[in-house]
């Protein structure tokens, strides 16, 4: 078995912090259900591989900068539940001591510097903090995350043209989750070829999907070295399962259904990182199969169906059924 | 004599020049005129920059988050427009941060007062757009006033918005022995007479003095920027004093700075006399939003 996949291992305490972070947003999302916070979240159900691999890529020096859909990363950096559950009550025990609220929770402290709720707000912010970190000659990488409704903005081709024309040292990590609010990317505009875009800037870039949070975070290391010497960037594929804002269900006849008592997985296949993460734990050595049914699916994630991957012999394991109407 | 120009940008690259970390950037700041002289005296870190204003306000927020100083020359102040969420949210995020910013970041824009440049970029709102904001904003119009407010804010923690005045650029520069400067630069004192307490707002008081006749010869002389809180205690008492408050205010919004002070010494001291300069209100594109009423008035 690779080593990083023994229990312990790299691979394995990944693997535990995407299912914990999914623990965590499954207990926030009862809170909703029951009205118990102040401000409205965006839950990022769904978003925990990226968030648990960006979290374990970073330095001690490192910057994180959030957008309103922050709850996983901030979770993740917090390492704990509890200080992000009481500044979403807005209480002084709260992870920003109730100031700051969900859409722009930061912890400094944590290595989240500025968390913003306006779409490519946090872009320009952070090509700023990498060159005052780069002019008091810090080794640090700035990671902003983004999504696929902010590179619309021109805050996007902005940053990027002056992050790549000063050489700093940002990643700009792209969640592309089809969706700006309720209209999909074929709903509202034409398709943007990030690897295109980075092409035509000089920016080294990658993409990642199937939510494998150890094979995340080592492309992110890859990029963190890249990014000594200028910006990158990473386009991520993740599915969001829980509503836009508030609680999942939103209302009674809401069709997305996700309930704390049907377990961690909310959906069966690779666009469920905590289905990845528990067969990552369970599977051990399933990298293999992996690779051969990604490559026979020519790369479409969610077209797997759990039926297709067989138990390694002496591993228990039983398929866990669909339940989110997404 | 030197023009006003030619002052300005040796004070500014002074109080720059005190602050080997400052982060001196904006647009065509190292080409051709180096915006119209303003930065050519600029040394140290200094960055010619693309057009991306929205960018520059944005990294000047996030070097000054991260503990570093910043300073964004901007050639009209409407391009700030193109920044107006980085001006009103990343502040507002800012200063409910749990710890305030450690590091500074100052804005210097030229505000297109000369005339009529056509329908746009010809804005000149500067007290409303710091008042959008919530933020400090100075305009520039003689050299003691420039000398202590880039003093006091260049290079200092938190974040200004500077402004200086294209219709004075080649004028030589008004030099006015400063009497008394509260601590922040955010109120100036000339001059103390007894016939009345003249404040000038945004760019008035040059304004003022070449209209000339039309001031009381024996007047106090204030200047008085955008600032919060406003600390007007002295103009309050030496309006007091005088008995008669003369308010000089080039504000385009409906309620200025001017109107506030007016009402506040009418609240303190009923019996004093007030009289208001302002824009001349118009609606008429035909006229040139700078032709300013003061004169006339006076």
């Amino acid at each position: 078995m690779p080593e990083g996949r023994r229990p312990g291992g790299a691979d394995s305490l990944l693997a535990r912090a995407v299912l914990r972070l999914r623990w965590w947003q499954l207990l926030l999302n009862e809170d909703l259900k029951r009205g118990r916070f102040a401000v409205p979240v965006h839950l990022a159900i769904g978003h925990e591989a990226i968030a648990a691999a960006l979290s374990a890529a970073m330095e001690d020096e490192d910057r994180l900068l959030l957008t309103h859909r922050n709850a996983a990363y901030n979770l993740a950096r917090a390492g704990a539940l509890e200080p992000v559950r009481r500044e979403y009550e807005l209480s002084p025990e709260g992870a920003a001591g109730g100031r700051l609220g969900s859409m722009n929770l930061s912890q400094p402290a944590r290595g989240v510097h500025y968390t913003s709720s306006i779409l490519g707000n946090n872009l320009p912010v952070a090509c700023g903090m990498a060159l005052a970190d780069r002019m008091r000659g810090a080794a640090a990488v700035t990671w902003v995350v983004t999504g696929d409704g902010a590179i619309e903005e021109g805050a996007f081709w902005e940053s990027l043209i002056f992050a790549r024309s000063h050489g700093l040292p940002v990643v700009f990590v792209v969640e592309n989750n089809d969706h700006s609010l309720a209209s999909t990317i074929a709903e509202r505009r034409c398709p943007i070829d990030l690897a295109a875009v980075s092409g035509a800037l000089g920016i080294p870039f990658n993409a990642l999907e199937h939510n494998h949070a150890g094979r995340y975070k080592a492309a992110l290391e890859g990029l963190r070295r890249l990014a000594a010497s200028g910006p990158a960037m990473v386009e991520v594929a993740v599915r969001t399962f829980s509503n836009h804002a508030g609680p999942t269900p939103g209302w009674p006849a809401d069709p997305k259904q996700i309930r704390l008592s049907d377990g961690l997985i909310v959906e069966d296949g690779f666009e469920d990182p905590a289905w990845v993460a528990r067969h990552t734990l369970e599977l051990g050595e399933y990298e293999a199969e992996y690779e051969a049914m990604r490559g026979a699916l020519g790369g479409l994630a969610g077209a797997l169906r759990p039926e297709t991957i067989e138990p390694r012999e002496g591993v228990e394991w039983q398929p866990t059924s669909r339940r989110s109407g997404n | 004599m030197a023009t006003y120009i030619e002052a300005l940008g040796e004070l500014i690259a002074r109080a720059a020049g005190r602050h080997p970390d400052l982060f001196q950037y904006g647009e065509n700041i190292l080409q051709g005129s180096r915006l119209c002289g303003l930065a050519r005296h600029l040394r140290g870190r200094v960055a010619n920059v693309g057009n991306c204003e929205y960018t520059h306000v944005g990294v000047g927020f996030g070097i000054m988050a991260a503990g570093g100083r910043a300073a964004l020359f901007l050639k009209q102040l409407d391009f700030l427009l193109l920044a107006a969420d980085q001006l009103v949210n990343t502040t507002a995020l800012l200063a409910a941060a749990p710890q305030p910013a450690a590091g500074s970041f100052t804005i210097l824009a030229i505000v297109c007062d000369q005339g009529m440049q056509g329908p746009q970029s010809s804005f000149g709102a500067f007290a409303e757009l710091c008042s959008m904001a919530r933020v400090n904003g100075y305009t520039l119009t003689n050299r003691g006033e420039a000398e202590r407010i880039l003093e006091a804010q260049l290079g200092a923690p938190g974040f200004r918005i500077l402004a200086l005045s294209q219709r004075l650029f080649a004028q030589p520069v008004l030099d006015l022995p400063v009497l008394w400067a509260a601590g922040d630069g955010s109120v100036l004192e000339y001059r103390r007479g007894r016939e009345a307490t003249v404040a000038a707002f945004g760019f008035t008081l040059p304004r003022l003095l070449e209209a000339g006749g039309g001031l009381p010869r024996q007047a106090s002389l204030f200047t008085v920027h955008p600032v919060l809180p406003h600390r007007w205690e002295r103009i309050l008492d030496d309006a007091a004093r005088t008995g008669h408050l003369i308010v000089a205010d080039d504000g385009k919004g409906t309620s200025s700075l001017g109107h506030k002070l007016i009402d506040q010494v009418r609240r303190r001291h009923p019996g004093c006399r007030t009289t208001l300069y302002s824009r001349e209100e118009t609606v008429d594109p035909r006229v040139n939003p700078d032709r300013f009423a003061l004169e006339e008035a006076l």
